[in-house]
């Protein structure tokens, strides 16, 4: 089974993270660091603040509880409310038709992001591009998320509204500004 | 003035001598001013955004150890934020101290009720509690409802953006210190999988009179549907709709960002109903005026002149009533009268009124009398 280490692979600290990165080319790349070698090579922890907890000694049960709370999945269902922020990766197989079902198909937040999260992830050592990108999802949603605003700024001016179309433009040039510094890596022939 | 020091020392908040049940009974907070952007139709905009520390369980299954945290580290933060704060802690507050904060939408019933916990033992023991500002009751954080931290914004009148901006503000507020469980493909993690992303729900609450007097509620009631909003009664889930008060609200927090939420609702979905309003009061106003005064002005005579009046009649006549203010058919009724009897009538506002000490018998004779009071001809003083 896959056993998470409980050392930093970079350094000799014990409190590890869970952390991931999501490479120009949309792979996405793990591995289990602290949160300062984390931090320093771009990567972005799963569970901000949440250290994931060693699971090998429940290697059985873990796919049916959350191994921060306890929560089972068919307690979940009982109640309707999850135990704690480590059960959204616990049970996120499960959660995937009930997000479609109540989100009309959403599945990558866009929108805000915690404002100092965003300001110690930006001025980090890595690209400012690369790191908003792992917190903002891939390009294609970017691309999803301009399309829909631009349809809202033409209805806003059809209507008049000046005050949302200026709004909505401020919007479109913030997303714009992330999909076009993705996007040249993205394009197929930008590398070679 | 702040109130935080009175707040300090335990259960025995809320007890007999609060400050702010008479500080809050005199004033009329935000969301009846009246006032704002199609203030005929829309009475207010309300900005709730659900946010939960990191590292930490959710309200449902936190420890009490957990809850206290929470209260402690998230009272701290607002501590620090303007002045006139009122912070409330709700164990052991006498029932109808919090139904009044229910009434005037500062809290939900089921943080008032406790329980948000899924643990055995005294619910109104469970650390919870709300901090509020004081004066227009604009901003409201909500501690250890299902989710650790609620952020509620609310605006006169069609104002969403500027519902958004104060909570924002407030957000940001809150973050600069204590870490949020984000997720970076989930957004913002919440108790309930119906939240996440965003965690922001927008909602307006709407007057409709004229479409109810026309028949055509229903149909406007099903296209909200169809664009995925949720109608709710004056307050909140499950609860009736006199007056004819309804509230909508987005559905969706997965997916689109707040500005795309919003603009939906602001651009498109909730001026075609304010505008399907207007056109039936203009129809009824032009081609069955006499109909409309009718309703109208049997509304104004009972208000004028009952004995006994339930909350929920007080509100039919009160919605009515409004309508004639805001086409001036009623001209001798001003609308602030009518916003305050909204909230005035609510059985805590009535009970804490008169000293607390109301029987739901009495409470009817007392809320006709008020009503008679504050209805009063102008013409006939
Ligand atoms: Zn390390
Ligand atoms: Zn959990």
């Amino acid at each position: 089974m896959s056993d998470v280490p409980d050392k930093c692979a970079h350094c000799t600290k014990d409190k590890v993270f869970h952390d991931l990165k999501v490479l120009p080319d949309n792979t996405v790349v793990e591995k289990h660091a602290c949160e300062d070698c984390a931090a320093e090579q771009g990567f972005v922890p799963l569970q901000v603040g949440v250290p994931a907890k060693p699971t090998s000694e429940k290697a059985g049960t873990t796919a049916r509880a959350c191994p921060e709370c306890g929560l089972t999945f068919a307690q979940f269902k009982r109640v309707g409310r999850l135990g704690c922020p480590a059960c959204y990766e616990a049970f996120e197989r499960q959660l995937t038709g009930i997000l479609d079902r109540s989100q009309e198909g959403g599945t990558h937040h866009v929108g805000k992001i915690p404002r100092r999260l965003l300001r110690e992830r930006t001025s980090g050592t890595g690209e400012p591009g690369e790191s908003l990108e792992t917190l903002l999802g891939g390009a294609k949603h970017r691309a999803e998320r301009l399309k829909a605003l631009g349809e809202q700024l033409r209805k806003a001016v059809e209507q008049e509204q000046y005050e949302q179309a200026a709004r909505i433009r401020d919007q479109i040039r913030t997303a714009s500004q992330l999909a076009g510094g993705g996007s040249s890596a993205d394009e197929p022939g930008a590398k070679a | 003035m702040n109130q935080d020091g009175q707040n300090q020392d335990g259960p025995s908040q809320g007890g007999q001598d609060e400050p702010w049940v008479s500080e809050l009974q005199g004033r009329c907070p935000e969301w009846l001013r009246g006032e704002g952007p199609a203030a005929d139709v829309v009475l207010s905009s309300r900005v709730r955004l659900a946010r939960n520390l990191a590292g930490m369980a959710f309200t449902p299954r936190a420890s009490q150890d957990d809850s206290e945290l929470v209260m402690t580290r998230v009272r701290a933060q607002l501590e620090q934020l303007g002045t006139d704060r009122l912070s409330i802690d709700l164990r052991g507050c006498p029932k109808e101290r919090g139904r009044l904060l229910v009434e005037r939408q500062l809290i939900s019933a089921a943080l008032l009720a406790g329980r948000q916990r899924q643990a055995k033992g005294d619910a109104n023991q469970d650390p919870r509690g709300v901090v509020t500002w004081l004066g227009d009751e604009r901003l409201a954080v909500m501690i250890n409802e299902e989710d650790h931290i609620r952020i509620q914004s609310l605006r006169s009148g069609f104002d969403l953006p500027s519902a958004l901006r104060s909570a924002d503000e407030i957000d940001d507020a809150i973050e600069a210190t204590l870490d949020y469980a984000f997720h970076p493909r989930l957004g913002y993690l919440t108790a309930c999988p119906t939240n996440v992303g965003t965690g922001a729900r927008f909602s307006v609450m709407l007057h409709l009179p004229a479409l109810a007097i026309t028949g055509d509620l229903e149909r406007a009631k099903r296209a909200a549907h169809d664009m995925a909003l949720a109608v709710r009664g004056f307050y909140g889930e499950g609860t009736e709709s006199a007056g004819d008060f309804f509230q909508l609200s987005n559905q969706t927090t997965l997916g689109r960002s707040e500005g795309m939420l919003l603009d939906e609702m602001a651009l498109e979905i909730v001026p075609q109903i304010i505008e399907y309003e207007r056109e039936s009061r203009r129809k009824l106003m032009n081609t069955q005026r006499v109909l409309l005064e009718d309703r109208v002005h049997r509304a104004l005579g009972t208000a004028r002149s009952a004995r006994l009046l339930s909350s929920e009649e007080a509100m039919k006549l009160l919605g009515l009533i409004r309508l004639g203010v805001v086409l001036r058919v009623i001209d001798d009724v001003a609308l602030p009268t009518v916003h305050g009897l909204m909230l005035a009538v609510q059985p805590a506002h009535l009970s804490l009124a008169h000293g607390g000490e109301l029987e739901s018998g009495d409470r009817r004779a007392a809320r006709a009398t008020l009503m008679r009071d504050r209805m009063k001809s102008k013409g006939a003083g």
